[in-house]
């Protein structure tokens, strides 16, 4: 005990110590302010980077779309009966007229089933959203999903 | 710190203070200055981002067998940013090169744009293939010059793309009147314009999205999946479609014709197989609909114009009296060649007399005073009851855009004349649309119903495809007058040994023709030639409407437009397999 007064006594004795712990102190909040910004730049600019890509790649998918849509009527127009009949006719194929058919009974056979081209209305599905939260959420948001996440079980199941 | 420096202190103080109070108080002057505090905070939405319109992709058409009908092609706008273009010549030289644009043109365009003007338009619907080179020239342009900052460097910046789907018709003129086409515009999207791009214009086109898209890559958020519009499945049959149509056409070079219209349709369901009419366009080039149709022609003539139908129309009031039980099939009646009704004399198509005659030999030779006489025995009251039952004098109701309603006049409007009773019975003062007799026809080939006719058979939308339900549109006479009537029919075209029968399959039918009116009467000598069948007459399959409007070859419906009957049922019966009477008896035990 004596021993802590003297070097308290020293300590406050010598002015260049009390200065040092001040600077000490603001170099601290400095510190800290600069790894705060640091950090806060690095996620910021990530952000902003992915979120760039995200605007890229949602005009692709515009882009893809249009040309989906294109080359569905692409297939449209080369499988269609003009096109096709005019291609069996230059392999030799002929129409069938009256006449020409053989009719037999083919048991379970349909005749000209229905055309689908989608399947039939089911009960509505849920939708999910693409984006994962990572894109949308604030730092906070993420900080307080991770310690609900690291106390949840810690607290066991809430009601 | 020494005293003497203390000024330099006050007076740094001082200007940071005055500099911080200017700031506040521009801060403050912009709040209550409207215009620059709108300006400024346009400005800031602008580079936040902007509201954009996404049109979804226009819903495509089949036919019933999954055949594209109308499809969607991708194209591009091609135009320049004028704020960013640095050398007109080159881009005026690529798209003279690439699309055969005017150099000069595009040249002075660029270079002279209307005033407060962003980007300019320079070419549309530029197919994809013609995009990518110009892409290539840019990229080469880019590569081998980007070194050459000199004023007259040659370079593609400003000229801009912009991509958009645009309607296209695999089958061109393929079904155009069921069709009709599609116009487009930058801001409002498609407009579908006639057929079933109008009647489903709504679907088609789907909900356009209003969205705000930002700039800011920190305010992305996610993008709504825009639903394509629905998608539809026709009940016409593409193959059905295109022999009909070839055969009306060659129908009317033959007959010499102004114009012809064959209904197809599936009576027990009302589903149309193929309408054909003329004039027809190549959907792809619907600019030239204006020059075709000449302001006055229908664009579908099956279902917009009226005309008079003349004796077809007896199977209707035949069949409205053998329903009320006013006559049955052997009900003798003595014709004298003429009847007086309302102190107006009605004649037989040829002035001549025939005797005593069944309601079968007044079917079959199609005469004019029996049916006059029927339909007075029936009464106005009743017949006009079962006409209007039939569907006449309005809309079947055909999702189709543009259905005229015909006319049908009736007691108590201020032009009924009692002399219209015996003239609307051979189908002569009454106004029906070639798919309106279909329509009432097909209840003797659906035991008394008709079903309500339709185009659609199926939609899509969301990844679902949901069946549309064949309804009854009305049930004017009972199964036993429909087989009945159906009965009298087919014989009638067994024993005249009609150019209407089909060899393998008993049909019946009956022809019509009609005198078009003048506003004189009677008298231009010109006609509308028609014949309604169907068949198979056990298990009726379908029903065909022919009319021929004023043939040159002969007047006679039992000339020009029965004859066409068998050609359509020789292709429908392979079309839609259906074997001939004695082989189906065999097959299936009937």
């Amino acid at each position: 005990m004596k021993n802590v007064k003297q070097f308290t006594q020293a300590y406050s004795q010598v002015p260049w110590r009390k200065q040092v712990q001040i600077l000490g102190l603001f170099l601290l909040v400095v510190l800290f302010s600069v790894m705060a910004a640091g950090i806060h730049l690095n996620l910021n600019a990530r952000a902003v980077a992915y979120g760039r890509q995200i605007l890229i790649l949602q005009e692709m998918i515009k882009e893809k779309e249009l040309e989906r849509a294109d080359l569905e009527t692409q297939l449209g127009i080369i499988t269609s009966p003009a096109y096709l009949e005019k291609r069996a006719i230059e392999m030799g194929f002929e129409p069938v007229n009256k006449g020409d058919p053989i009719y037999l009974v083919v048991p379970g056979y349909i005749d000209q089933p229905p055309t689908w081209i989608a399947p039939p209305p089911q009960p509505v599905e849920k939708i999910y959203l693409t984006l994962p939260p990572d894109f949308s959420e604030s730092l906070t948001d993420w900080l307080m999903a991770r310690v609900f996440s690291f106390l949840t079980p810690l607290l066991g199941a809430q009601p | 710190m020494k005293m003497e420096h203390v000024w330099r202190f006050r007076l740094v103080g001082t200007i940071f203070t005055v500099l911080s109070f200017l700031v506040v108080g521009q801060l403050i002057r912009f709040q209550f200055d409207q215009v620059n505090a709108q300006k400024f905070d346009d400005q800031w939405e602008l580079y936040r981002g902007g509201y954009r319109t996404y049109f979804p992709a226009r819903g495509l058409i089949y036919d019933r067998s999954g055949h594209m009908l109308a499809g969607n092609e991708l194209v591009y706008e091609v135009g320049v940013v004028l704020s960013e273009v640095k050398n007109p010549h080159t881009i005026a030289l690529t798209l003279n090169v690439v699309l055969g644009l005017d150099y000069a043109q595009v040249y002075n365009a660029i270079n002279n744009p209307p005033p407060n003007l962003v980007f300019l338009v320079l070419a549309n619907s530029i197919p994809k293939v013609k995009v990518d080179r110009m892409l290539e020239y840019k990229e080469d342009i880019i590569d081998a010059y980007a070194s050459d900052g000199s004023e007259g460097a040659p370079s593609l910046r400003g000229l801009d793309f912009i991509p958009r789907l645009k309607r296209v018709y695999p089958e061109e003129a393929l079904a155009s009147n069921i069709i009709g086409f599609v116009g487009q515009d930058r801001e409002k999207g498609t407009a579908g314009f006639y057929g079933v791009e109008s009647k489903y214009d709504s679907m088609l086109a789907g909900a356009p999205v209003r969205l705000w898209v930002p700039n800011d890559p920190k305010l992305v958020k996610d993008f709504p999946k825009i639903p394509d519009g629905a998608t539809l499945i026709l009940t016409i049959d593409r193959q059905i479609q295109s022999a009909v149509e070839e055969i009306l056409d060659n129908a009317i070079d033959d007959s010499g014709a102004e114009s012809g219209t064959i209904v197809v349709l599936e009576p027990k369901t009302g589903e149309v197989l193929a309408m054909a009419s003329t004039p027809r366009i190549d959907l792809n080039n619907f600019g030239r609909y204006e020059s075709v149709t000449q302001g006055s022609i229908p664009f579908n003539r099956a279902i917009s114009q009226a005309y008079e139908p003349g004796s077809v129309y007896k199977v209707l009031t035949m069949a409205a009296a053998l329903d009320k039980g006013v006559v049955n099939v052997n009900t003798e009646f003595l014709d004298t060649g003429s009847i007086e009704v309302g102190g107006h004399y009605i004649y037989n198509w040829n002035r001549g007399a025939w005797g005593p005659q069944t309601m079968l030999g007044c079917m079959q030779h199609s005469l004019n005073v029996c049916l006059a006489w029927i339909a007075i025995e029936l009464g106005a009251n009743n017949f006009y009851s079962y006409m209007q039952a039939f569907g006449i004098g309005h809309t079947t109701g055909i999702d189709l855009a543009g259905e005229a309603n015909g006319r049908l006049k009736i007691p108590g409007d201020a032009d009924w004349y009692q002399a219209d009773l015996a003239t609307n019975s051979f189908g002569q003062g009454v106004a029906t649309t070639p798919l309106q007799m279909a329509s009432a026809i097909s209840a003797l080939a659906n035991e008394g119903k008709i079903m309500v006719p339709h185009v659609v058979k199926a939609f899509v939308f969301n990844g679902r495809q949901y069946e549309t339900e064949p309804r009854i549109s009305a049930m004017p006479i009972s199964a036993q007058t429909a087989y009945t009537i159906t009965e009298m029919l087919a014989v009638s075209l067994e024993s005249e040994a009609s150019t209407a029968l089909v060899e393998g399959y008993r049909v019946a039918g009956k022809t019509g023709t009609g005198e078009i009116p003048t506003p004189y009467g009677y008298t231009s000598g010109e006609t509308n030639a028609s014949f309604a069948g169907w068949g198979p007459v056990d298990d009726p399959r379908f029903i065909v409407y022919i009319w021929l409007e004023k043939p040159k070859s002969s007047v006679w419906g039992s000339e020009v437009a029965a004859p066409i009957f068998p050609k359509v049922v020789d292709r429908l019966v392979v079309l839609m397999n259906i074997p001939p009477d004695r082989q189906r008896r065999a097959l299936y035990g009937q």
